[in-house]
């Protein structure tokens, strides 16, 4: 099983965007996928048309449960998306309460890793959605990958968040004595503007190793595919953005295999 | 990596720290690290074992004697505190071919060779600069609940992970009690070659040039080869650090051997 994480300190620097092309394509490529929303906001649950507040199980109940929680349970809170193999396992507003309910109690940051290794034998990449927040959801996120994935959008205000989004990797890597592989990838890139050019040019030169060549275009086909609620890969597959994202996944699937 | 920290990362890590470390992560992540630090603990404690009674051999007359040889060889002070991460990598040659068992080829045999000098509680040992892996400053460690008292924790250096060795503890065990641990600041971690090992100490003292005639050098390959010999002045142990290495190599059960007492 594989385990990417989606996460930048940022908001609104296509996440939840990645996070649901990358796993429609991995679907359609034959995997079977899991999508998990670890945000309070739920956007990648909404996305899909499921209503979490009206569930009775979402991952909240994976924290509450801790390890307690079976394999069984687990598979019994997960939602389709409507396209086959792929899956959601939706986010619930009650999420947010999770940071005070959690405290800082030890080795509460795990609990994730810890579920998706119950499931492993059942899909074969999990993609984690986060909250733009750092707090106990981040960090279990962060914590369970084997890969971080993190969209910046190029624009001015975007290196401030990579700094701090790459400093708590910093600091986990510490706290977990664990090294974490991670890809920038720049997002919403305009070539008409010069924000995007100058910004690019930043990211390359800053971290050079850690971006992906290629750039994710602005493109109004993702607007219209979450309206859809459907993947951009099924709702507009010819789609330059959606192209931009299959070269991006055939990058990191060639990376699994390396490794 | 990231270019600014956190104003408050002594926060952040404390949050970070409670919520990733539990004893079960805590217990996977030691145990290739205790299998192996079992030997280096046993190494350490034969160091104690074989300085003391060495400490009470010579005359004062010849200390003093001694010491003043010494003096007009010390070369380079090392004043603490000390600045930079790594400080003294490999400082002399390296050694390229493997280590061998006879000492006399070793290349602090064939002549003057520098000796870096460190002290903990009190204790001085020596390390040869050609066997020296650097020497850090002590960083953050994760300690791990359940594991022996004497393992400090980990250090993340570089994403390399490195063990440290709580030296007092293990040199002198029968006297850590709480006033030597409350009075005990380490400060600077001493890397045994290129292994993960490093052993924590208080202060660097200074290196100095030695002669041949300096140390009464360990003769019999075969028995506790970590110790290349003691220091005819000062009457502390001169580490084998690559000889160390290779120990930890052969595995525990042939180590136990070697280092059985003569």
């Amino acid at each position: 099983m594989n385990i990417w994480t989606v996460a930048n300190q940022k908001g609104g620097v296509g996440k939840t965007t990645t996070t649901v092309t990358l796993g429609g394509l991995l679907a359609e490529r034959g995997y079977n996928v899991l999508l998990i929303d670890t945000d309070p906001h739920a956007s990648l649950t909404y996305y899909f048309g499921i209503d979490s507040e009206e569930l009775e199980l979402s991952v909240y109940e994976l924290f509450v449960r801790g390890k307690q929680i079976s394999r069984e349970e687990i598979l019994q809170s997960l939602c389709p998306s409507g396209l086959e193999r792929l899956d959601i396992l939706p986010a619930t507003m009650a999420l947010a309460t999770l940071d005070r309910a959690m405290g800082n109690k030890s080795g509460m940051g795990l609990i994730l890793q810890k579920a998706i290794e119950k499931i492993s034998k059942d899909y074969d990449y999990v993609i984690l959605d986060c909250p733009p927040v750092l707090g106990a959801l981040m960090v279990n996120a962060i914590a369970a990958c084997q890969r971080l994935l993190i969209p910046v959008q190029t624009e001015f205000l975007a290196l401030k968040g990579l700094d701090r989004m790459l400093k708590t990797m910093d600091l986990m890597q510490t706290s977990q004595v664990k090294h974490y592989r991670y890809t920038i990838i720049p997002t919403m890139y305009d070539k008409r503007t010069k924000a995007s050019l100058q910004t690019y040019k930043q990211l390359m030169e800053l971290y050079s190793d850690q971006v992906w060549a290629g750039v994710i275009p602005e493109d109004t086909k993702f607007r219209d595919a979450s309206l859809a609620q459907q993947p951009p890969s099924v709702f507009s597959p010819r789609s330059r953005g959606v192209f931009a994202y299959n070269t991006l996944l055939t990058y990191l699937m060639s990376e699994v295999v390396s490794e | 990596m990231s270019k600014s920290g956190f104003a408050s990362e002594k926060v952040m890590r404390s949050y970070l720290d409670a919520l990733l470390i539990e004893e079960d992560e805590q217990q996977a992540l030691a145990q290739p690290d205790e299998a192996e630090l079992r030997p280096v603990a046993r190494l350490l404690e034969k160091v104690n074992v074989i300085e003391q009674p060495a400490r009470a051999a010579p005359s004062k007359e010849l200390q003093a004697k001694a010491v003043e040889k010494t003096k007009a060889r010390v070369v380079t002070p090392v004043a603490a505190p000390i600045s930079t991460s790594v400080v003294a990598p490999r400082m002399a040659n390296k050694i390229a071919p493997p280590p061998k068992a006879v000492v006399e080829e070793k290349e602090y045999r064939k002549g003057d060779f520098q000796a870096l000098f460190f002290d903990v509680a009190g204790l001085m040992v020596a390390v040869p600069l050609t066997e020296l892996g650097g020497i850090h400053n002590m960083g953050k460690l994760n300690t791990l609940i359940g594991k022996p008292d004497w393992f400090m924790g980990v250090m993340v250096h570089r994403e390399n992970k490195l063990s440290i060795v709580n030296t007092a503890k293990w040199v002198m065990p029968e006297k850590y009690d709480d006033t030597l641990e409350n009075n005990l600041e380490y400060q600077y971690i001493i890397m045994l070659d290129n292994s993960s090992w490093g052993l924590a100490c208080e202060k660097l003292v200074n290196t100095v040039t030695l002669s041949q005639d300096d140390v009464k050098w360990r003769e019999h390959s075969g028995r506790r080869p970590w110790l290349a010999g003691l220091i005819k002045e000062r009457m502390c142990a001169l580490l084998d650090v690559s000889a160390l290495i290779k120990l930890f190599e052969q595995g525990q059960s042939s180590l136990e051997d070697m280092l059985s007492v003569e």
